[in-house]
């Protein structure tokens, strides 16, 4: 066995396309994580546009019904699965090891396996459109529409082995985090003093694991179904189609805390580094956040008030759904607190948090009122709900997550991004954004149903429709503004230096872009905001001046080796779930594969020795 | 990195044997309670606390929670109890606590016939909406109470109602189509005769019942009860319903027998959620 | 098997191994993926097709009682070998593990008859009713697990002669038993809730 990790010979180059696609380091790897998810998610933009065109005034027809259901299916997986979540991992690789001052995640190679099945993976499921038709039951697939009878064609089976493929990686990825986080924090770095991104980021990680298998069970059932002929929604054998919702549901929810914790870490960085200020009660922001992740396993059921689960069912899920609005609501006294009385810097990332913010308020104001059953029966299904989960999907997590691309590009980059195109960016999106998404509260209070291909003009839906379609285009230009000052910025962006924002984590203590190795000396921590003490008591740049910290000094440090493996297990995954639909000998080869990554890894060791 | 491993703490391979021989033991004690009928009512019970008790001596001993870092425990039992939680709460969900149920009524018959204590008191323990009004059919529906339980609704249609008449008359109903509706809008009985309803469900897809019960509020009451009797075939327990059909599968039929009430309103009706506001009719007693 | 883990050479926070921690926290991921085919079961238990195979006409108590009597032995087998190579005696190590092995192979074989036995006999298929779909693949998941276990448990018999594999303090077999324990706890919840309350409450022996 010792031979197979000869077969290819170990990669030894760090640069060029080979160190990249064969890196373990966790800032590339976040970097491309970054990169692959935001393409996603301007596809995902894309579809999003050609829906508000189809929509933009009654009975067009800029596609056909068929790509029209395929198309707001696929935006919403797209949007969650290949955007908002990749984004949060791609922080979450760029930032976690820097902000607890370790050298790397606690299994590098682990970590590259999850970004190439999340890259593979994701393409695998978009290759649909080529391939004869992506999903097109809506993002939460309820059966029995999704059986082969009403759903023929691979449409759905991209549903289902896309996901699964997906949730490996996410939870190889999570997995990997809650090790890290807990096991590699430097030294004096106690869980109450770690910074909040880090303990989302945690919760988040444990939420991943814990809600992605209920999901995987799902699919798996749902993939025998309609395969193989197994019975798990099948009616007319006397299944319970409402299961798959519970299924769904029961992973769901935790599902939308896992897109907005990150988010929320986030912006608890950035305002206090833009206020000047502390964090305002960081210990209750901390239970607050794992409050809301132990809730959220307890209100699933809010999705389904008018499935029928009868009143008890009902009373009790409003109240949990009620209750999980109060932590909620303390992070948001939490973050105003902060920045009352702050000497506020309105820089670009600093304008999105407070975006994001005022966003998220109105979106949890809508999502209390779904709270409540009665209430909910009438809003469920209609606009209403479309422009609450914008609110707090695009208003609350994309705001974060450009609040946070603004602020550690620098980090990542060594460069700044211009702060007036900056500016321009965020109001055209901020916005368009409302623009776009406020109307669609009119829209659903008038009753116009999710999902609808298109309207006749006597309903009186065309004004808002029409409004809403513009705000796209204001949107759109928002985020073109935002890409062009990204390729401009690589190129000529202001050289930022350890610490532009004059910030608070132990990331700014190092030079931009970090090292490799990123501390040359593991920092001591000694305080909540160690670094930033260190600053005011004048003694910073001991460690981050970066001179004096050349190759040669360090070559003691023996970081992880790059490595192929985990590319070829990510290629023989996704082939076996290809095989899986087209041919199982392509699905046993894809399994050979695999086997043969997983026994190559195993032999081969962490750091190639010198000889290499 | 070898830090956490004190093997000195750890069991010898004589503790390892003792436990391999006391799950041996378990094991076979389990299947040896199977044959006693005298255990039959505590069994669920029995085979809970059996089975706990090997789960835990195999996590603590064999996989060493008991002597490693109590982290390790946290992480399993967080997962285990989540896991355990999501499961109780989907049984709860779906009314399918502690209650005897297999495809076909015999076999319901059959099981209430063998374990009935255990089953009733679980039944009871967990669902009060049921407890109150099984109890209420009680009275009306039977005094045999040993075979009293959550279907004694069943009863309240057929058993108690007093089926020796040979002959009966036979009327056939049918939906239209896939359209929510029952193909007439009335039908009628003569008071104190028996008679045989036939519901023919000729939709394509949708599932269909045909449930007497007094005109007036109680339909919709009933119906809205109906909402959460999913095991029942969306049929409620409550003594006001005179007759029902199980549920009937698109394309097929099923029949009820049942005497006609001797007076009062009656109206019929299609409990399974959300039909019941356009698929019913009147049922007039003739005398 | 051998390091999976990548450690960078400094000490960790809690000083407890990252190969550990991670293993425990995918044991308890495994525990919501089998809690939720668990559940599935449970749901549906006893909702069906009239006429077609039940729980209580096709369970076969004593031969599924053996057959977990072998893997819960089997567990007893990979506790010896873990303490073998933990003492340093890789010699009794190798014989304890190709038992452990052997046994999971055992219960595989059983399981196979079982299904063989079911579709065969009494023409029950995955296909057939709701019982079947939900018990072939609970049973059928566990039955993939304890495959994937064997092999990891073969493959760490032959790389003991590379001879490198005390070095750790038999680390990769503790990692690799804890899944082998919670693969054989995970069958004592399914042989309880799946044959014997079953068959029990029903009076079905």
């Amino acid at each position: 066995m010792a031979s197979i990790s000869n077969v290819l010979r170990r990669p030894t180059s760090t640069t060029g396309v080979w160190g990249w696609i064969t890196t373990i380091d966790h800032k590339k790897i976040g970097i491309m994580y970054g990169v692959s998810s935001f393409t996603f998610f301007l596809i995902g933009g894309l579809e999003a546009f050609l829906i508000r065109l189809q929509l933009a005034r009654p009975e067009h027809a800029v596609v056909s019904p068929e790509i029209y259901s395929q198309l707001f299916t696929m935006h919403a997986l797209t949007m969650i699965f290949l955007g908002v979540m990749p984004l949060s991992a791609a922080f979450f690789n760029l930032v976690i090891p820097l902000m607890i001052g370790a050298r790397d995640v606690a299994f590098p190679r682990l970590n590259a396996l999850s970004l190439w099945i999340f890259i593979l993976g994701a393409l695998m499921f978009q290759s649909g459109w080529f391939l004869g038709g992506s999903p097109n039951s809506g993002w939460f697939a309820y059966a029995p529409l999704t059986s082969s009878t009403f759903s023929p064609g691979n449409g759905m089976d991209f549903y289902t082995l896309g996901l699964g493929v997906l949730g490996v990686s996410s939870v190889a990825a999570a997995l990997n985090f809650i090790v890290t986080i807990i096991n590699m924090r430097a030294p004096g770095m106690t869980l109450m003093r770690m910074p909040v991104f880090v303990w989302m980021t945690l919760v988040t990680s444990i939420l991943l694991v814990t809600a992605f298998p209920v999901i995987t069970v799902g699919l798996i059932e749902l993939f025998l179904d309609r395969r193989f002929g197994f019975n798990f929604f099948n009616p007319d054998a006397g299944a319970d189609v409402v299961l798959w919702q519970h299924l769904f549901w029961v992973f769901g929810h935790p599902e939308v805390y896992i897109l907005i914790l990150p988010a929320m870490g986030i912006v608890t960085e950035i305002l206090p580094t833009f206020s000047k200020k502390p964090l305002f009660g960081y210990p209750v922001i901390v239970f607050s956040g794992i409050a809301i992740g132990f809730m959220g396993w307890a209100v699933w059921s809010h999705h389904m008030f008018t499935v029928g689960l009868g009143p008890i069912a009902n009373s009790v899920f409003a109240l949990t759904t009620m209750t999980i609005a109060v932590p909620t609501g303390v992070k948001i006294f939490n973050w105003i607190g902060t920045m009352w009385g702050g000497n506020i810097e309105l820089k670009t990332p600093m304008l999105f948090s407070i975006g994001f913010i005022f966003l998220f308020i109105i979106g949890g104001l809508s999502g209390v009122m779904h709270s409540i059953a009665p209430s909910d029966a009438q809003q469920q299904d209609t606009y209403f709900i479309v422009a609450h989960i914008h609110y707090v999907l695009f208003g609350g997590s994309i705001f974060a997550i450009m609040s946070g691309i603004y602020y550690w590009f620098p980090k990542a980059s060594g460069r700044m991004l211009s702060e007036s195109i900056g500016k321009v960016s965020f109001w055209l999106m901020f916005i368009g954004m409302n623009v776009t998404f406020f109307p669609m509260h009119f829209l659903g209070m008038d009753g116009m149903p999710r999902r609808q291909y298109t309207y006749d003009s006597s309903y009186g839906w065309d004004f808002w429709n029409l409004v809403a379609t513009i705000g796209v285009f204001l949107l759109a230009a928002g985020v073109i503004a935002f890409v062009h000052n990204f390729f401009r910025s690589l190129r000529k962006g202001e050289i930022a230096g350890n610490d532009p924002w004059d910030a608070r984590t132990l990331e700014w203590s190092i030079p931009s872009p970090p090292p490799e190795y990123n501390f040359a000396e593991i920092p001591i921590v000694n305080s909540r905001d160690a670094f930033w003490e260190q600053k005011q008591r004048g003694e910073a740049g001991e460690q981050g001046t970066g001179a004096g910290y050349g190759e040669e000094e360090h070559h003691d440090i023996h970081m992880p080796s790059p490595s192929y493996w985990p590319l070829v297990m990510a290629i023989g995954l996704t082939a076996a779930a290809y095989g899986m639909l087209y041919s199982y000998p392509l699905a046993a080869l894809g399994a050979f594969v695999t086997m043969v990554g997983i026994y190559a890894w195993s032999m081969e060791p962490v750091t190639a020795s010198e000889d290499h | 990195m070898a830090s956490s491993h004190e093997e000195s703490t750890h069991p010898t391979p004589a503790v390892y044997a003792k436990i391999a021989v006391t799950l041996a033991l378990i094991t076979a004690a389990e299947v040896a309670i199977l044959y006693i009928d005298s255990l039959r009512g505590l069994i669920i019970p029995i085979f809970v606390v059996m089975s706990t008790i090997k789960f835990a001596m195999v996590a603590m001993f064999y996989m060493h929670l008991k002597f490693d870092n109590k982290l390790f425990t946290l992480f399993f039992v967080s997962g285990l109890a989540l896991a355990t939680g999501v499961i109780f709460a989907l049984l709860i969900l779906f009314g399918a606590l502690g209650e005897g149920r297999y495809g076909s009524p015999e076999v319901v018959t059959d099981t209430i016939a063998h374990g009935s204590d255990a089953h009733s008191s679980d039944a009871h323990s967990n669902d009060h909406g049921r407890k109150g009004t099984s109890a209420k059919a009680e009275t009306t529906a039977s005094h045999d109470s040993s075979t009293t339980s959550d279907h004694a609704y069943t009863k309240a249609a057929v058993t108690s109602k007093d089926l020796s008449a040979a002959s009966t008359m036979t009327i056939e109903i049918g939906t239209k189509g896939d359209q929510l509706f029952f193909d007439q809008e009335t039908m009628s009985g003569k008071a104190g005769d028996h008679i045989t309803v036939k519901l023919v469900n000729s939709a394509g897809a949708q599932q269909h019942n045909w449930v007497l019960v007094p005109a007036g509020p109680a339909r919709l009451e009933i119906a809205t009860a109906g909402m959460i009797a999913a095991t029942t075939g969306w049929i409620p327990s409550d003594d006001r319903i005179v007759a029902h059909t199980d549920l009937i599968n698109p394309g097929e039929s099923g029949e009820v027998t049942f005497q006609v009430p001797s007076e009062g309103k009656y109206e019929f009706v299609c409990t399974f959620p959300g039909h019941s506001f356009t698929m019913f009719g009147a049922f007039e007693i003739t005398q | 098997m051998a390091n999976i883990t990548e450690n960078t050479g400094h000490e960790t926070t809690t000083g407890l191994d990252h190969r550990k921690l991670l293993i425990w926290a995918f044991l308890g991921s495994e525990c919501m993926f089998f809690g939720s085919l668990i559940a599935t079961y449970l749901v549906y238990y006893g909702q069906g097709t009239p006429g077609t195979p039940t729980p209580l006409q096709v369970l076969d108590i004593p031969t599924t009682s053996t057959s977990t009597f072998v893997l819960l032995m089997s567990s007893f087998m990979m506790v010896m070998s873990y303490n073998a190579i933990s003492k340093g005696n890789v010699k009794n190590f190798r014989i304890w593990i190709m038992c452990t092995a052997i046994l999971g192979a055992t219960f595989l074989g059983f399981q196979f008859y079982e299904f063989r036995e079911f579709a065969v006999h009494y023409g029950l298929t995955p296909r057939t009713n709701l019982f079947g779909t939900t018990f072939f693949t609970t049973t059928g998941f566990h039955g993939a697990h304890v495959t994937v276990g064997v092999i990891w448990l073969v493959s760490l018999f032959l790389y003991s002669y590379r001879g490198d594999l005390t070095k750790d303090h038999g680390l990769m077999v503790d990692i690799a038993a804890l899944y082998w324990h919670f693969v054989d706890v995970v069958w004592i919840v399914i042989f309880t809730l799946v044959y014997l309350i079953p068959v029990g409450v029903s009076g079905g022996t």
